[in-house]
């Protein structure tokens, strides 16, 4: 698949925190074995009668002593979370700074840091054991794999410990970083069902006749013609004067409806990042183009142009999950009747597994809007595990194949096999 | 291939196995402890509570006794070290503490001259209130 380098709206998302902290020690389970293992030695040494040997036991009690006489818990540091961008590319690798900076001299501090649970450690570890000396600065560093939604780091959790681990004072700070994982993005042309419409010039052949590339016809000289369109050859032929006439063409709104169904789960992901791939191919047209997020609560963005709106839309995909939504039908109704512009080019991206989604494309169709639906299949991101298995899927794919015939009378359906770039299968359907 | 963690703790374990072994070669049973101590630090609290009871059933103190205890808690303490990734001066400081028990043994030994058997007693009672000094210090 290839991946197009698309660069996010700097934002410096750089949060620092300054804390003093003061508190009590207090014993680790360490402390707690070293403490019963002394007592053991003890005891064995009365028992035994040989209560002479009870020396033995200094070695242990010295670094027991140590920690608590001449290590105070106190911490005064800031605290700074490093990340070059707050959005990024789902899938790509980030590394997190972790600044800390101490005002005095701090023995044994151990530092964690929050990792929400969509990301993923890739190299380096989130919790670190160090010492800083007065005015000494440390980065600790980590790489993470991000995946596609919003994550929160909420906090970092500093421990002041004496060198042995036996004691600790801790405390949690709130630090605050946000990263959204945008979806990955792929090279693919949108695939349009319906000719220019807009009165803008554009990339699509439109049913208006004027000024544009693609011949049409040949008809005779009307004053206030331009010299250039004259057809010589005809003029010759004919004895009067000939010109060219050309299609126009025009641009066309498009929409982009995602079905956000739980029961699309498994290619959800796919569906996302589909439509961001054509998202990003419709700002390069210069096309206008809207979102319908059909999840329980529906997210409308009207047709709109350029990087701002463009980066609005990723935004609302990036955060997208699969919903329980039974009402994409009546949401797509309720929007087609009230705010889609007419002879837009809809483009749907839905695995149709659902009778409301599939109610959905026939509303689409029935106010006579051209669509394109592509839809991923479920089953072909499913590995077999066993003969069983292997014969099931085989059913409902040919069910899924049955059911899109039937569908294909409303639009024009890619379906997608997820092993396969988009671009092959739309290929496959609607022309390179 | 490149081991991701430290092992410093080797060193005061292969002393420790090298000093008992000169001792009796039966003590090399307590290896396997010794190995599993680099992993888990009950395992080395363990090490540390078998070679006590060597040491205390067999009557063997004196500065030899201390250094035999000495090594095996710095084994679990350095292999705690190890895992954490401490900075070195925190090996500094507890071999600091650690070897702090000499001189202190050797005080002791040097007060026991000038004062009656009995007085070793009294240490060893005076240990038992510091510890108890000590938890209720910690567990307040």
């Amino acid at each position: 698949m290839q991946q197009l380098s698309i660069t996010f709206p700097y934002d410096p998302n750089r949060r620092e925190k300054k804390v003093e902290l003061e508190g009590r020690m207090v014993p680790t389970g360490k402390a707690w074995g070293l403490l019963v293992t002394i007592w053991g030695i003890v005891v064995v040494d009365f028992l035994m009668v040989r209560w002479s040997l009870a020396y033995l036991v200094l070695p242990l009690l010295l670094p027991l002593f140590t920690a608590v006489f001449f290590f105070k818990p106190r911490i005064r540091v800031e605290v700074e979370r490093i990340l070059p961008h707050n959005r990024f590319l789902e899938g790509s690798e980030v590394e997190v700074i972790l600044r800390i900076s101490s005002e005095e001299r701090i023995v044994g501090l151990r530092v964690r840091d929050d990792l929400p649970e969509g990301l993923g450690l890739t190299s380096g570890r989130r919790e670190w054991l160090i010492s800083l000396s007065k005015g000494e600065s440390k980065s600790l560093r980590y790489t993470i794999r991000v995946k596609r939604g919003v994550h929160e780091f909420n906090w970092v959790e500093l421990s002041y410990l004496d060198p042995f681990g036996l004691f600790h004072f801790t405390e949690r700070i709130d630090l605050y970083t946000e990263v959204i994982g945008v979806p990955a993005i792929e090279d693919v042309p949108t695939p349009y069902s319906t000719r220019g419409t807009k009165i803008t010039v554009g990339a699509l052949p439109s049913p208006r006749v004027g000024e544009g590339v693609e011949f049409h016809a040949i008809r005779e000289y009307q004053p206030g013609d331009p010299l250039r369109i004259i057809n010589w050859k005809a003029t010759a032929r004919t004895g009067r004067v000939m010109v060219n006439e050309y299609e126009s063409e025009r641009k066309v709104d498009v929409v982009f409806i995602v079905d956000a169904s739980y029961r699309g789960e498994l290619v959800f992901d796919h569906l996302i990042r589909a439509a961001a791939s054509l998202m990003l191919n419709a700002l390069n047209d210069g096309t206008s183009f809207g979102l319908l997020l059909a999840e329980d609560v529906p997210l409308w963005v009207r047709p709109d142009y350029g990087k701002r709106h463009f980066f609005k839309c990723i935004d609302f995909l990036s955060t997208a999950k699969p919903d329980k939504n039974n009402m994409i039908a009546y949401q797509v109704e309720h929007l087609i009747r009230s705010h889609f512009p007419p002879r837009a080019q809809l483009v749907y991206l839905s695995p149709l597994l659902t009778e409301e989604s599939r109610k959905a494309l026939k509303t689409m169709a029935s106010f006579g809007y051209n669509v394109v639906v592509i839809s991923p299949n479920p089953y072909t991101a499913v590995e077999p595990k066993s003969r069983e298995e292997e014969i099931a899927l085989r059913l409902l794919k040919l069910e899924r194949k049955a059911l899109l015939r039937k569908m294909s009378s409303y639009g024009v359906v890619v379906d997608w096999d997820v092993g396969k770039p988009l671009k092959v299968a739309m290929a496959e359907v609607v022309g390179p | 291939m490149k081991l991701k963690r430290r092992l410093y703790s080797l060193i005061p374990l292969a002393l420790l196995f090298a000093i008992l072994a000169g001792l009796n070669l039966w003590t090399l049973i307590l290896l396997p402890i010794g190995l599993l101590a680099l992993r888990w630090y009950s395992m080395g609290l363990a090490l540390f509570l078998s070679v006590s009871l060597y040491l205390i059933y067999h009557r063997i103190g004196g500065i030899y006794g201390l250094s035999v205890i000495s090594l095996a808690l710095l084994t679990a303490e350095m292999a705690y070290l190890d895992r954490k990734g401490a900075p070195k001066e925190h090996y500094l400081i507890l071999l600091g503490a650690v070897l702090l028990a000499f001189p202190i043994y050797t005080l002791m030994v040097f007060l026991a001259r000038f004062t009656p058997r009995l007085e070793v007693t009294g240490v060893a009672a005076l240990f038992l209130v510091v510890l108890y000094l000590f938890l209720r210090m910690t567990t307040d």
